[in-house]
């Protein structure tokens, strides 16, 4: 059992914003997208976003705010939100992040890495084990980027994670970016990390592209995907137990909107590098 | 002399009943053989000072026009991307002594132009032909004459013969007339109804281009920025290039356009004239980006001698 059959085949993605909208609506083999679950109001929601859903496209909340990696338990409110986009948007699965937004009371206005202690993975289980229970579909967690490493860490990236999904059964969102730019920005082999994962609980994938700046890589979304990156998912997708249920890939660009020509053949590389279906 | 105030006031009654009619055959417009351009939606939605706007947003982001702090055009290059009749005819306006939006709109050779895109809005069904108002102005004036001597015949009436109530009657009748005829006359329309279906299947078509998007122009394209400008007027063009929008004076072009043109509320505040847009036009065969064409890369502060 790897948690990811029932899935349907997502393909290769791009992540709806409202800025692309019509290039994301132009695609015409896009069966695949994703939304930031806090983006949706959902007495409103985006008429771009539904005409996909009625497309047949998969359509995946993806949360930023619910600090799944908190000390304190997730936010009922919150999870019924990212449980009610997945009901409204006919959703096959929603995503959130291994990390933690908040801390006594104090927002941090983004993704902050969780130590990689068991202290830390018992919350991390008590809190995907609640959302999973208010949740109609099945959870993917994000590892994210971090420029740091905690100094008490107890575990490797690679085993913390496994543990987690042995723990409670959660799909893993893949950032291929992220591996990238963890592994460069430490010196190592972002390779050797991929073969550390339970690549059979992958859901899906993110490829996005970023920048170098004060000598380190940053996870920007707001750049071109780098050739590195394109290999990874080249190399991933040539390491997966199951070559059968390959998981989505799914382009995450966030500003800084290049011309659609540009996004297009990215969108191409990432299904030439996949073996998947390309959407363009 | 009462029977024929009732003559006039039948002829009055049957002239508006005929004339909202008529206005409706000749204002109805056929749905067009072709995708009207956006040029096309800009004069459709707020007539030729609308499309001018949109031309001289899209030789700008062809790297062929800038504008100075001053509002002055400058034509930096040829036009590549932009070649229809109204690009060229613009571009040609911008190329003479002093150019202003002002000047450029008040060009014959873009008049011309302008001309000729109604012209084809006619044969596409979409704005009505030149004789539909002639026929329904003419039908207005005959109205107001009828109304006028029917107004002489009440009037003229021995007051001593009538009085009070009766006196005032047929006055308010025919005010009740005239304001009837108003309402029920039919206008004058700049575009038929075959073109409202096509602005609002368009708009439709095009809602991603809507500002509350905040639309990526440089993704969408050129075409998209000349369409975001027609559809959405103000709002698109400051989305899209703020600074030309500012210099150019292409907001104050809109106001003067009409309520449809400038409905995207923006206002402006100061004028940089700094940075550049973000859309750019990749070019037929030359590669490569021809945004700020001979400005190096500024949209503003040209100014120099035409080319």
């Amino acid at each position: 059992m790897n948690g990811t059959e029932g899935l349907p085949r997502l393909g290769v993605g791009i992540g709806w914003r409202p800025e692309i909208a019509g290039f994301v609506a132009d695609l015409p083999g896009l069966r695949f997208t994703e939304v930031i679950a806090e983006s949706v109001h959902l007495a409103h929601p985006p008429d771009h976003l539904l005409e996909l859903r009625d497309r047949g496209a998969s359509v995946v909340p993806h949360g930023v705010k619910l600090s799944l990696g908190g000390a304190e338990p997730v936010a009922p409110e919150r999870v019924a939100h990212l449980a009610a986009c997945a009901e409204l948007l006919g959703s096959p699965l929603v995503s959130e992040h291994v990390a933690f937004v908040r801390a006594g009371g104090v927002e941090a206005g983004h993704l902050l890495p969780v130590p990689r202690s068991r202290a830390a993975l018992d919350a991390l289980t008590a809190n995907i084990r609640r959302t999973r229970a208010e949740l109609p579909v099945p959870l993917a967690v994000e590892p994210i980027a971090a420029l740091f490493d905690w100094p008490d860490d107890e575990y490797e990236e690679g085993d913390f994670l496994t543990e987690l999904v042995e723990r409670t059964g959660v799909l893993l969102l893949l950032d291929v970016a992220n591996v990238y730019a963890n592994a460069r920005n430490r010196g190592r082999d972002p390779v050797g990390l991929l073969d550390r994962l339970p690549l059979d609980h992958v859901a899906y994938c993110h490829v996005a592209g970023g920048e170098e700046g004060g000598g380190r890589y940053h996870d920007t979304h707001t750049a071109p995907v780098p050739p590195e990156v394109i290999d990874l998912v080249a190399e991933l997708s040539a390491r997966l137990p199951d070559r059968t249920r390959p998981p989505g890939f799914l382009l995450e660009r966030d500003g800084r909107y290049p011309p659609a020509a540009e996004l297009r053949a990215e969108l191409d590389a990432i299904a030439a590098a996949s073996g998947l279906e390309p959407v363009t | 002399m009462i029977p024929l105030l009732g003559l006039l006031v039948a002829l009055a009654l049957a002239l508006t009943i005929a004339r909202r009619w008529l206005a409706h055959r000749l204002l109805a417009g056929h749905p067009p053989v072709r995708d009207p351009h956006p040029y096309e939606i800009a004069y459709l939605t707020g007539g030729g000072r609308h499309a001018v706007a949109a031309a001289l947003l899209t030789l700008r982001l062809d790297g062929a026009v800038i504008a100075g702090p001053d509002g002055r055009l400058t034509a930096v290059a040829d036009p590549r991307a932009a070649t229809t009749p109204l690009d060229l005819a613009v571009h040609h306006a911008v190329r003479r002594a002093v150019a202003t939006v002002a000047r450029v709109t008040a060009d014959p050779g873009v008049r011309q132009a302008l001309e000729g895109m109604r012209e084809g809005l006619v044969q596409q069904g979409m704005v009505p032909p030149p004789s539909a108002a002639r026929t329904l102005r003419s039908m207005s004036y005959v109205f107001y004459g009828i109304l006028g001597a029917a107004f002489f015949v009440a009037v003229s009436s021995p007051i001593g013969e009538r009085g009070g109530l009766q006196a005032i009657l047929p006055l308010g009748l025919l005010v009740a007339l005239f304001l009837l005829f108003g309402v029920l006359g039919g206008g004058e329309r700049q575009r038929t109804r075959a073109a409202d279906q096509v602005l609002e299947h368009v708009r439709n078509r095009h809602s991603h281009l809507d500002p509350r998007l905040a639309p990526s122009y440089p993704t969408y394209g050129i075409g998209a920025a000349a369409m975001g400008t027609a559809l959405f007027g103000t709002a698109a063009l400051m989305a899209v290039d703020p600074d030309f929008t500012q210099c150019a004076g292409l907001g104050r072009l809109l106001e003067m356009a009409g309520p449809d043109s400038s409905s995207g509320g923006i206002g402006y505040s100061g004028s940089s004239c700094s940075s550049s847009a973000s859309v750019c036009s990749s070019g037929g065969g030359g590669g490569g980006s021809s945004c700020g064409g001979g400005g190096g890369g500024s949209s503003c502060g040209g100014g120099g001698s035409s080319s």
